[in-house]
């Protein structure tokens, strides 16, 4: 039963239920926007914003924020169509250089970020332009290949009905839940987060936990906008540019703290769900582009601001009741999906494990 | 953060170093450039110096000297011209092929001594100063396509204008007025393109059934002109209904982008159980449209659009696995560059304009039909929004654009 409360209680539960509320409305708010085809439609797309935006709750996570986005994501998407060029034979050694370059672009990141202490608003706006720059660079201002056909093929297809795109993110945010709540690193990766001071004090190298961060975010980037290319057959230059803001929009609406510590990757890829279905519904609505715009963009500062109210003080009796979604503390809560730890004996413990 | 010793620090700064020229490196070692369709065969290979050029920046390059057979042109006078190149975008293949066009024209006359290239990014600001970093450097001719944001070049285009400098705009409305914010104005005729993809797909719908209209940006002239038009040829015909309502303010917004496109035509897809005919005013993001056909295991209609190779290639694909579906498609028209370059060139060397048919607004017709006329080329070698229509002879465009 606590265990339910808790639950319940979680800063997490907020986004599940305005999701299914989302799902269960479609249908009558906009019909057609349940179907077969407008989920086939919906899934794909859902599924690499998933992967991208957990790459953004990584770095969130840790106090950090990642405006490289569209930069790593369009090399990754331009890298899986310009190193094959057209060669079947090549895909899985281009597949191997866009992990390498998304890693090595969070690398940077992440040693701009603890090495020189460049704020992370700054530093990773600063690498985008690199990244972007390269990309122009590099094509000359255009891709002037298609994907291969068996990246096209494998991002295309389904698995039981479902569109492949959506099963890697569910099975990434599992792998990375898992990593998270099941393994040391994960929990130190955590404390970090949560109390950078306090896990130094238990001996923790928290650079390192920073940069990797970075790195894992990078690699998420990268292989986001290698999909992308798959999926698109002949992509855009820059396609990461749509990719910034429901990355972030989509980690704090999963109710991942902004400044650090407390985050979910589970709630992140619900988020995602919930941002992508909101897009279908008022495209299915018929909505102007500019009126389309005004709800996701009201929905969205919603969503964030409302776990900015001081509910404790607005409604008394609540006091001492559940507020863990208000405000983001000032101390963070080292909490992943159901775990809370005090910050001070966990920092200790964990770090001794 | 906290601060670190100095060794850390110098030995994070080598690393930061050495990540960034690896990154650098494995993209330019892999990328090249897209192979962009080639130019035409009497003039292309005039110069192979090229202006180097950056993104968002300005190049320079010293040409004419080794041009061939100028003293042909009527268009080329003997003043001396440095000739400003300016694209609000440039960003793409299209503005790519629009470039080497006006390029191709510019190493045709040896009055031409000096190129100025500058590409917007879509960035007014940097549209702005670009022109006027042109005025600086003496430029005495400015072709320029003056898309980088609501008509946010004419100020800049009128002060070049007020210097006696010879300004050009084509490919994209300038706002102005001719005589005072721009010398000439070169383009096709929109709501004639509109007219006529529409009059086409309607055909082969066989005169009933439901049309699908997909545009770009919200706002820009291309896509509203076109709007109004296929919604005024819709009204001709009783039997035919838009699958979503358009008009020159409103239509679905593709942006453009392929991803946008493949998202927009899946939620349309499921609205609608019945669309018998497409037009689509962008050809490179009208393959995603038609991706999202076949995703949804929906058979391809009669389409209208752009060309482009990949779209060319899908119809190819289609074709050849029995599922051929009616295509048409309109002249990507870069090759209008060449005749505002010529424009601007004879009015700064003292050369003869080109004279023009329609004031300069041409109605271009055709390009490929696959049901009568010219079949849809693909050539999967080179890049997919590659437009072959560049590749006309003098003789064809003179046609299209040219009195007489």
């Amino acid at each position: 039963m606590t265990a339910l409360k808790s639950r319940v209680a979680s800063p997490f539960a907020a986004i599940w239920v305005a999701t299914l509320l989302l799902f269960v409305i479609s249908p009558f708010v906009a019909s057609g926007s349940l179907g077969h085809s407008a989920l086939q439609g919906m899934l794909p797309f859902a599924g690499i914003l998933a992967i991208a935006a957990i790459g953004q709750t990584l770095v969130i996570q840790q106090g950090g924020l990642d405006l490289s986005v569209p930069g790593i994501f369009s090399m990754g998407a331009v890298l899986v169509v310009t190193i094959p060029g057209g060669s079947e034979g090549s895909l899985i050694p281009a597949l191997i250089v866009v992990a390498a370059v998304g890693l090595a672009a969070g690398l940077l990141n992440g040693i701009a970020v603890t090495r020189f202490g460049i704020t992370p608003l700054v530093a990773t706006l600063g690498a985008n332009a690199i990244f972007i720059g390269v990309v122009i660079q590099a094509t000359g201002g255009s891709i002037a290949f298609k994907a291969t056909k068996n990246w096209q093929e494998f991002t295309a297809d389904k698995v039981v009905g479902i569109p492949i795109l959506a099963v890697i993110a569910v099975i990434v945010t599992i792998l990375v839940a898992l990593f998270i709540s099941r393994t040391i690193w994960g929990r130190r990766f955590v404390l970090v987060g949560s109390n950078p001071l306090a896990a130094r004090a238990g001996g923790l190298s928290v650079e390192r936990y920073q940069i990797g961060a970075y790195m894992g975010a990078g690699l998420a980037y990268a292989l986001a906008g290698a999909l992308l290319s798959g999926y698109l057959q002949s992509p855009p230059l820059l396609p990461g540019n749509e990719y910034l803001l429901p990355s972030i929009a989509a980690v704090v609406l999963g109710g991942t703290a902004l400044g650090g510590g407390r985050g979910s990757v589970i709630a992140t890829t619900v988020g995602v769900l919930f941002l992508s279905q909101l897009e279908q519904v008022i495209s299915a609505l018929g909505a102007k582009t500019a009126v389309e715009y005004l709800i996701q963009g009201a929905i969205v500062a919603l969503g964030m601001g409302i776990r900015n109210v001081p509910w404790r003080r607005i409604l008394p009796g609540r006091a001492g009741a559940d507020d863990s979604a208000a405000a983001d503390p000032p101390t963070r809560q080292p909490d992943t999906q159901t775990t809370s730890h005090d910050t001070a004996s966990g920092a200790s413990r964990i770090a001794s494990q | 953060m906290s601060a670190r010793p100095d060794r850390s620090r110098v030995k994070g700064a080598a690393l930061l170093v050495l990540v960034a020229l690896l990154a650098a490196l494995v993209l330019s070692a892999c990328g090249g450039g897209g192979s962009s369709s080639s130019s035409t065969s009497e003039s292309s290979g005039a110069s192979e110096a090229e202006a180097e050029e950056t993104s968002g920046g300005e190049a320079e390059e010293e040409s004419g000297t080794e041009t061939a057979a100028a003293g042909a042109k009527a268009w080329c006078g003997e003043e001396g011209v440095t000739l400003g190149i300016q694209d609000g975008g440039g960003l793409n293949n299209w503005s790519k092929e629009s470039q080497e066009q006006v390029q191709m024209t510019s190493k045709e006359c040896p009055a031409v001594e000096k190129e100025i290239v500058v590409d917007a990014d879509f960035e007014p600001q940097k549209a702005v100063s670009g022109i006027q970093s042109m005025i600086s450097q003496g430029a005495n001719a400015i072709v320029i396509i003056p898309d980088s944001g609501n008509c946010a070049e004419v100020p800049a285009m009128r002060q070049a204008m007020q210097r006696d400098i010879t300004v050009v705009a084509w490919a994209a409305d300038p706002c102005g007025t001719e005589g005072t914010d721009y010398t000439k104005y070169i383009d096709w005729d929109t709501k004639a393109a509109g007219r006529e993809w529409a009059e086409w797909v309607i055909e082969q719908m066989g005169d009933k059934g439901k049309l699908l209209y997909e545009g770009g940006p919200a706002g820009n002239t291309v896509s509203s002109n076109a709007a109004e038009a296929i919604a005024e040829v819709v009204e001709e015909h009783p039997n035919v209904e838009l699958v979503e309502p358009i008009s020159a303010e409103e239509w679905p917004v593709t942006n453009w982008d392929p991803a946008e496109t493949k998202k927009l035509t899946a939620a349309i897809l499921a609205k609608h159980p019945e669309i018998n005919g497409l037009i689509n005013d962008y050809g490179a993001s009208v393959e995603a449209e038609l991706q999202a056909f076949q995703a949804a295991g929906r058979e391809i209609p009669a389409t209208a659009a752009s060309e482009s190779n990949a779209l060319s290639c899908t119809w190819k694909e289609e074709k050849e696995a029995g599922h051929e579906f009616p295509l048409m498609t309109i002249s990507s028209r870069n090759w209008l560059g060449r005749y505002a370059a010529q424009y601007a060139i004879a009015e700064a060397s003292g050369g003869t304009p080109p004279d023009l048919k329609n004031g300069g607004i041409f109605s271009l017709g055709q390009w490929e039909n696959s049901v009568s006329g010219k079949e849809p080329e693909c050539r999967p070698e080179e890049s997919p929004e590659a437009s072959f229509s560049n590749e006309m002879s003098e003789e064809e465009t003179a046609k299209i654009a040219l009195e007489g």
